[in-house]
């Protein structure tokens, strides 16, 4: 890659974000409300420990609006993810798709809310069956939600959406078997196939990260394109925070369960007010040399999800936390009232000590 | 060439049971034509011992033995192939079912599994055939409904795993009706190791044939190796040919479909296939 050409990227990036700033986001356009959403697992041996995988997990999402979704492993995010499009049931709480709940419309009709409800998940080389052939998968999936009205029709418009990805030559795509494609192309398929059923939102559950770095690009720009093209909200979970940055309107930061900040992507990165979020920031990578930002360190490992400190769930890790954080839990506030809710009652205190 | 040699040389027991196996179906297919005699025919030859007449002699009627063999052999493949294909359709379905709906399907079907691997199969048989009669057809299906636990449990366990595979998952989500992943993508893919043992299951279905037969349940009607054996209990003493080669014949067939069963098991396992590649 030229000089020139690593300008030009820059450049580009840099007008997606001012871009994505400058988008207001509509909150009267809301596809997914989210209440106070639980899931509990019950151990197979111990069967009175409760796992709280999600504790109350609250958040709208706008139709077209990206909503990317961070924190460490086991902090619940696949566990959101699965739950979000039905393939689990929560055990309490309401989740809202196009103000009706998932439930009645899961009863009433599985395809819809499967059409409605897409899921990319994080092995591409898994997500397919090695015996069917592309075509055959991609077709299948139109079929069986009963578009396009003849084989050759669905042929067709699975030809055409393969070309549109750039899945060139595509009746060559067609014919291939999975297992002779690379990760990138069969992720790239299998954003397709989610795309093809023109769902109302998907749940893109760690899509790059077993891909090659040389092909995230790729593989994000496309969500994103066919995203805002269908205008298809997205729910983007990932535990790297510059890719859920750089696709991501709003970021959520999860912790044992619970959203601990959320707000706008530039906002949550580059001004996070809760600690936890701070910790996580301030120890990613910086590309620049000269920014000597200073790792904030937090103690231990993240409480078990089966027994879940009282008080701030984050307290007995934060560097800020007081005799109060230790007995009061925590509820989301939004101290600038401009949409960027944290969990914690002192963040505007630390936010001043520095 | 080099190839085809290397290949040879590492499936060796495959390819041995395979030819075995060839060479039983020629002559169960050629039974009419390389037959010296009906083996039907009551001769005046009786408990003639081999000889250049009857090779392998004659028995206490004077049917010939080298005949009752050959013919014998279809009897002894279509009993053995039907039923271990029976054993292996239920033991598919069953155990597919159990194991990828799970839950209380699992618990339900895993009980009925091990009522059925408790009782004594050969027990069951024997009463079904002293009941309703026995006839080839009857003891094809007997045996097929009673050894088909092996296979189910194979196939539970490899639904079980499969069913955390994110294809299957994906095809969920997609919309696919849980059925149709259970036959288009469960079953397919968790196949392989059924097909091994149902070889092996074909071995072990002759030899229950023959043991029936054996003790007089089989079909009275038709030519079987067990049959040529109980015949020849009697005469044991004095003509020994006449159960040696029906046991002798058995015991080949039984070892052509254990290299089959054994040989397809480390081709299609990749446990045992990946450490003979290295």
């Amino acid at each position: 890659m030229s000089e020139k050409d690593i300008k030009s990227s820059v450049q580009e990036m840099i007008n997606r974000q001012t871009k994505k700033a400058d988008q207001i986001i509509q909150a009267d356009q809301t596809i997914l409300q989210v209440t106070s959403l639980k899931k509990y697992y019950r151990q197979k041996n111990k069967r009175n420990v409760l796992v709280r995988s999600l504790d109350g997990v609250s958040f709208e999402l706008g139709r077209g609006e990206c909503l990317g979704i961070i924190g460490e492993s086991g902090c619940g995010k696949s566990t959101l993810g699965r739950v979000l499009i039905g393939l689990e049931d929560a055990t309490a709480g309401e989740i809202l798709l196009d103000y009706e709940d998932i439930k009645e419309v899961k009863k009433r009709n599985r395809k819809e809310l499967r059409r409605k409800a897409q899921m990319v998940f994080q092995n591409p080389f898994d997500t397919f069956d090695n015996r069917i052939r592309i075509g055959d998968i991609l077709s299948s999936a139109l079929k069986l939600h009963n578009i396009g009205s003849t084989a050759k029709i669905r042929k067709q418009m699975v030809l055409d959406s393969l070309k549109k990805v750039g899945l060139l030559p595509e009746e060559d795509y067609y014919k291939r078997y999975p297992n002779e494609l690379s990760g990138g192309q069969l992720q790239r398929i299998s954003i397709l196939r989610s795309m093809l059923l023109k769902p109302e939102f998907i749940v893109a559950d760690e899509p790059v990260s077993m891909l090659d770095v040389s092909v995230r690009a790729e593989v994000i720009h496309m969500l994103d394109d066919m995203a805002k093209k269908e205008n298809t909200a997205v729910v983007f979970i990932s535990h790297d925070i510059a890719t859920t940055r750089y696709i991501a309107d709003r970021i959520a930061v999860m912790y044992l369960g619970r959203i601990m900040e959320i707000g706008k992507a530039n906002e949550v990165i580059t001004n996070p007010l809760h600690p936890y979020t701070k910790a996580l920031i301030s120890n990613c990578g910086d590309a620049d040399p000269r920014n000597k930002m200073k790792p904030l360190q937090v103690k231990g490992e993240p409480p078990s999800p089966m027994n879940i400190p009282e008080g701030c769930v984050f307290s007995d890790r934060c560097p800020y936390a007081t005799q109060r954080c230790r007995t009061e839990e925590q509820t989301l506030h939004d101290f600038k009232e401009n949409g960027h809710l944290v969990r914690c009652r002192f963040a505007m205190q630390h936010k001043e000590n520095g | 060439m080099n190839k085809m040699k290397h290949y040879l040389h590492r499936h060796q027991r495959l390819v041995f049971g395979c030819c075995m196996a060839l060479v039983l179906v020629v002559i169960a297919v050629l039974a009419p034509v390389i037959s010296p005699f009906d083996p039907y025919d009551l001769s005046d030859e009786m408990m003639a011992g081999p000889g250049s007449m009857h090779p392998f002699g004659t028995d206490n009627l004077g049917r010939d033995i080298l005949s009752m063999i050959l013919y014998g052999s279809r009897t002894s493949l279509i009993i053995g192939i039907s039923s271990a294909l029976i054993a292996a359709v239920i033991g598919t379905v069953i155990g597919a079912i159990a194991g990828y709906f799970g839950g209380k399907v699992d618990m339900i079907l895993g009980e009925i599994i091990n009522i059925f691997m408790m009782i004594p199969s050969f027990f069951l048989i024997l009463i079904i055939v002293a009941l309703f009669g026995s006839g080839l057809f009857k003891v094809m299906i007997v045996i097929g409904l009673t050894s088909w636990t092996g296979n189910a449990k194979i196939m539970r366990a490899q639904a079980l795993s499969l069913r955390s595979r994110t294809f299957v998952k994906a095809s969920e989500a997609v919309g696919e009706h849980r059925m149709k992943i259970l036959i288009k993508h469960i079953i397919p893919n968790g196949i392989f190791p059924i097909v091994s043992n149902t070889t092996m299951g074909i071995a072990s279905a002759i030899l229950m044939e023959s043991s029936l037969a054996f003790l007089g349940l089989g079909d009275p009607n038709t030519i079987s190796w067990g049959q040529l054996i109980a015949n020849g209990k009697a005469y044991l003493t004095s003509g020994w040919w006449i159960s040696f080669f029906g046991g002798l014949a058995i015991i080949y067939t039984v070892v052509a479909f254990f290299f089959i069963g054994d040989g397809l098991n480390v081709i299609l396992n990749p446990k045992i296939r990946n450490v003979t590649n290295v």
